[in-house]
């Protein structure tokens, strides 16, 4: 394993000579080419070479959630919503092969149309998390003085709020719904993000090659951009990934109390909450959308973990 | 008639007579508790009793000829309720929880009570007369009633909690209800004479309720931990958040009633474990089963189910005030695109009855209108097209939370809307923000909800006056708001039925909103429970009850 490690740093760093002949797993990850354009944000070419099997699998869950997403748009067998109370409370059987729920809508198809809606959200959430995140910790972190406390003090005032609490709240002032309801995770989401990044970026901003940014006339921007913020990114990767995880659950606790996706529309939070009443005589209608978020959230655990094991230097 | 011979009129039926209707059929005397009302409502309940409802009161029982009674073989035994919330007290005059008038039915009197038929009946007094046009009322008082303390009670008793409902030292929340009465007075120990300010139709229906609970005045600053009233049943004990426990007045002034020697109300707040502990002998009755739960309690062996209608409604309310729905078309339209009966089944499982206009069944005063609009999707597009909306448009339906039942009847009506090209979102808002925004904030375009009846039609139909609170539809005509005023104060029974009538078909004309259905009360009970009613207020009544052979 050792071998194997130092090869692959060699074949990090050197991108021009031919690549090691040593038997590595095959990874999804292999179709990745290496690509000619330098930016500061490109992983290396093999940086998945060697992942754990930790890793492998939260990249095959991930992609199979989102392929049953993408299906859940194009090819569902039914229309989610679409009720037929005459078939209401059918165990799985050939027609409907997770069964139907209480209004005998295909719970298949509801939980495929679930996957879109809670990938949507972690995405979105996460995405807003990020860049109100990565922007507030970066100038706090760089500037510091007063702005960066007075950032700081802010997130630190939103961090002390149970991360569902303050979601709520935030769609209670909103209203409820996914879209407000990826907006309040998302805002949940940014005081982690600002802290990882401040962090990083105090680590690094008096590092000698910062100061020879500068000397040789780079802007502030520059100087983030390009030699500060690429330093911080492996954990903040490793965040989203953990962060994506939680929202998807996030907004499904929303749901389950009615303020998260809106009925008609299929929100495994929602399936569950609704599923409730009928545990006795549908199981399948909880069995299903629980499965899909377990299995969603350990996936995007699983990639977390596996990417933060990955990218660590000193687990080479 | 006396109030023995009463009880007997409404004296419970053998099991076999009771028996369960099968679902979706309606029984035309009878009404009963409906929906779960979870625990965390209690507050608002508390506030909101009585007006808007969500929770339920439960109703009656086809009363009749039953067999003959032999009191004898059904004395004896205990018996445990399951409630869903705790007690606000056991004062009946301080409160307006319905959680305490289900059980103070057991511990106090009424000067009249109701029976399942929705008929007011003699209890504490045993006759009455109106004279002076309506402005005087004689109550002649039985002779024979005593308090649980062992003191005999007087017409100064009844006096004495009347005037402590009007003071406003009590706080009373019901005694703006009560302002009308303008003096009292004790001829004589057994008679008691009301003058009133001005005629009022409802006031002996509204003798009835829990809240004019007849009081000993020496008991009453400590009635809200130990209440003491004449009542079939005295107080044991109540422990916050467990249970209210009752033992037998031997001293009732009906003989051999009652026929249970303890009663235990015991706090359940989760319907399913109200269920589980049904099913596994825990509890003998719970009192408001879901509708969904219904079928599945049936099959259970040891177990039945009794159902009646309920004294009130369900209704997709419209804001008539809004484009496009001030258009009368498109709120016809709306009445043609909902198949009601697929409502009853889709949302409310079976259990429940189509209506008309803003009226259950059970009352006496019930028109049948559910022929106004047939389903007739048809017509409906047709209806829109007319107005301007060949293609239908989009609109939002409000869904209180956390009331399922609402919210389902909301997901099958937006799924009946598409099909006539109404596009319906469905937005869930929580029931505190509810009150504020739509009902009385009126900020909403369509909304699903219900209204909970009272033994008089007028605080039922007088919302839709143009300037009451309650109004949230928006709805103004001032011919209506004529016949309200008159039905208030008419004393002429005929004249009555005819307006109340009138303001149902002119509910139904204006298609103000969609009138949905009216909802059954399930209760469930272990089979060896026998003669438990259900009457058109919230009341659970264990004087009828006994436990038959196991």
């Amino acid at each position: 394993m050792k071998a194997q490690s130092s090869k692959l740093k060699a074949q990090t760093f050197d991108r021009r000579g031919s690549p090691p002949k040593v038997k590595r797993p095959r990874l999804i990850a292999e179709g990745f080419q290496p690509g000619r354009k330098h930016s500061a944000f490109r992983i290396p070419h093999s940086a998945l070479q060697g992942a754990s099997p930790l890793l492998v699998w939260g990249v095959v869950i991930v992609l199979a959630m989102s392929a049953v997403a993408l299906l859940g748009y194009c090819a569902a067998p039914h229309d989610p919503t679409a009720m037929d109370i005459a078939s209401r409370l059918r165990p799985p059987d050939a027609a409907h092969p997770l069964g139907t729920d209480q209004y005998g809508r295909d719970i298949l198809s509801r939980v495929m149309g679930g996957a879109g809606i809670a990938l949507s959200v972690g995405a979105v959430a996460v995405g807003i998390g990020l860049g109100g995140g990565v922007v507030i910790g970066a100038v706090a972190g760089f500037y510091g003085g007063l702005l960066g406390e007075v950032l700081m003090r802010l997130m630190d005032a939103l961090f002390a709020f149970p991360a569902i609490l303050l979601a709520i709240a935030v769609v209670g002032a909103l209203g409820p719904g996914h879209v407000n309801a990826m907006l309040a995770i998302g805002v949940v989401n940014v005081p982690i993000f600002a802290r990882l990044t401040r962090a990083s970026v105090l680590a690094v901003r008096e590092e000698g090659y910062v100061e020879a940014a500068r000397s040789v006339g780079g802007t502030d921007w520059h100087i983030l951009w390009r030699h500060i913020l690429p330093n911080g990114l492996a954990p903040l990767l490793v965040q989203a990934s953990v962060s994506f995880a939680t929202a998807i659950l996030s907004e499904a606790s929303l749901s389950y109390l009615g303020l998260g996706t809106q009925p008609p529309l299929p929100s495994w939070g929602r399936m569950l909450e609704e599923a409730r009443l009928f545990m006795d005589r549908g199981p399948w209608l909880a069995i299903f959308p629980g499965l899909a978020i377990g299995l969603t959230v350990l996936g995007f655990n699983f990639l977390g973990d596996g990417l933060r094991d990955h990218l660590d230097p000193h687990r080479r | 008639m006396n109030a023995r011979n009463t009880l007997c009129t409404f004296a419970p039926l053998s099991a076999g007579t009771f028996a369960p209707l099968s679902a979706g059929t309606f029984a035309p005397l009878s009404a009963g508790t409906f929906a779960p009302l979870s625990a965390r409502l209690a507050l608002l309940m508390l506030i909101l009793a009585g007006l808007i409802t969500a929770c339920a009161p439960p109703l009656l029982t086809p009363a009749g000829p039953g067999p003959t009674i032999t009191p004898a073989t059904r004395q004896g035994g205990s018996l445990t309720v399951a409630v869903a919330a705790d007690v606000d007290g056991l004062d009946p005059h301080k409160t307006v929880a319905a959680a305490t008038f289900q059980i103070t039915r057991n511990l106090y009197d009424t000067l009249v009570q109701v029976d399942p038929q929705s008929r007011i009946q003699p209890d504490l007094a045993t006759s009455w007369e109106t004279w002076d046009d309506g402005l005087k009322w004689t109550f002649h008082l039985r002779d024979d009633v005593f308090f649980h303390n062992g003191r005999k009670m007087t017409a100064a008793d009844v006096k004495y909690s009347f005037e402590r409902i009007l003071n406003p030292e009590t706080a009373s929340p019901r005694a703006k209800d009560y302002q009308i009465i303008s003096a009292i007075e004790t001829p004589d120990d057994h008679t008691v004479v009301f003058t009133l300010a001005r005629p009022q139709a409802a006031f002996l229906s509204n003798l009835a309720y829990g809240w004019t609970a007849i009081v000993p005045q020496e008991a009453a600053d400590t009635l809200r931990d130990h209440p003491v009233g004449s009542g079939p049943f005295q107080f044991v004990e109540w422990v916050p958040d467990s249970h209210v426990k009752l033992r037998r007045f031997d001293r009732y002034f009906v003989p051999n009633v009652p026929y249970l020697d303890e009663v235990t109300f015991r706090v359940i707040s989760d319907p399913a474990a109200r269920l589980i502990s049904l099913k596994t002998g825990e509890v003998d009755v719970v009192p408001e089963v879901p509708a969904q739960e219904i079928a599945g309690l049936r099959d259970e062996p040891g177990l039945q189910v009794i159902q009646q209608p309920f004294n009130g409604i369900q209704l997709l309310a419209i804001n008539n005030a809004r484009p496009p729905f001030d258009d009368l078309r498109v709120r016809q339209a709306l009445n043609h695109a909902i198949d009601k009966q697929a409502v009853i089944e889709g949302a409310q499982w079976g259990i429940g009855v189509p209506i008309g206009s803003h009226m259950p069944p059970i009352s006496d005063f019930y028109v049948d209108l559910t022929a106004r609009y047939p389903y007739d999707p048809e017509k409906a597009k047709a209806l829109l097209a007319e107005a301007g909306y060949p293609d239908g448009f989009e609109t939002t339906i409000a869904l209180p939370q956390p009331y399922d039942f609402h919210i389902r009847n909301g997901e099958v009506i937006a799924d009946q809307l598409a099909k006539v090209g109404i596009k319906a979102r469905l937005e869930t808002i929580e029931w505190a923000t509810y009150l504020e925004q739509v009902y009385f904030g009126r900020n909403y375009e369509l909304t699903t909800l219900g209204h909970t009846g009272r033994l008089d039609p007028d605080p039922f139909l007088n919302r839709y006056v143009s300037d009451s609170k309650e109004n949230y539809m928006n709805y103004h005509n001032p011919h209506y708001d004529e016949l309200v005023r008159e039905g208030a104060v008419s004393t002429d029974p005929a004249r009555r039925r005819q307006i109340y009538a009138e303001m149902q078909r002119i509910l139904a004309d204006d298609a103000v909103a969609v009138y949905l259905l009216a909802p059954l009360s399930s209760v469930g009970l272990r089979e060896e429970v026998q003669g438990w009613q259900l009457y058109p207020i919230d009341i659970y009544d264990l004087r009828t009850v006994w436990r038959g052979g196991q």
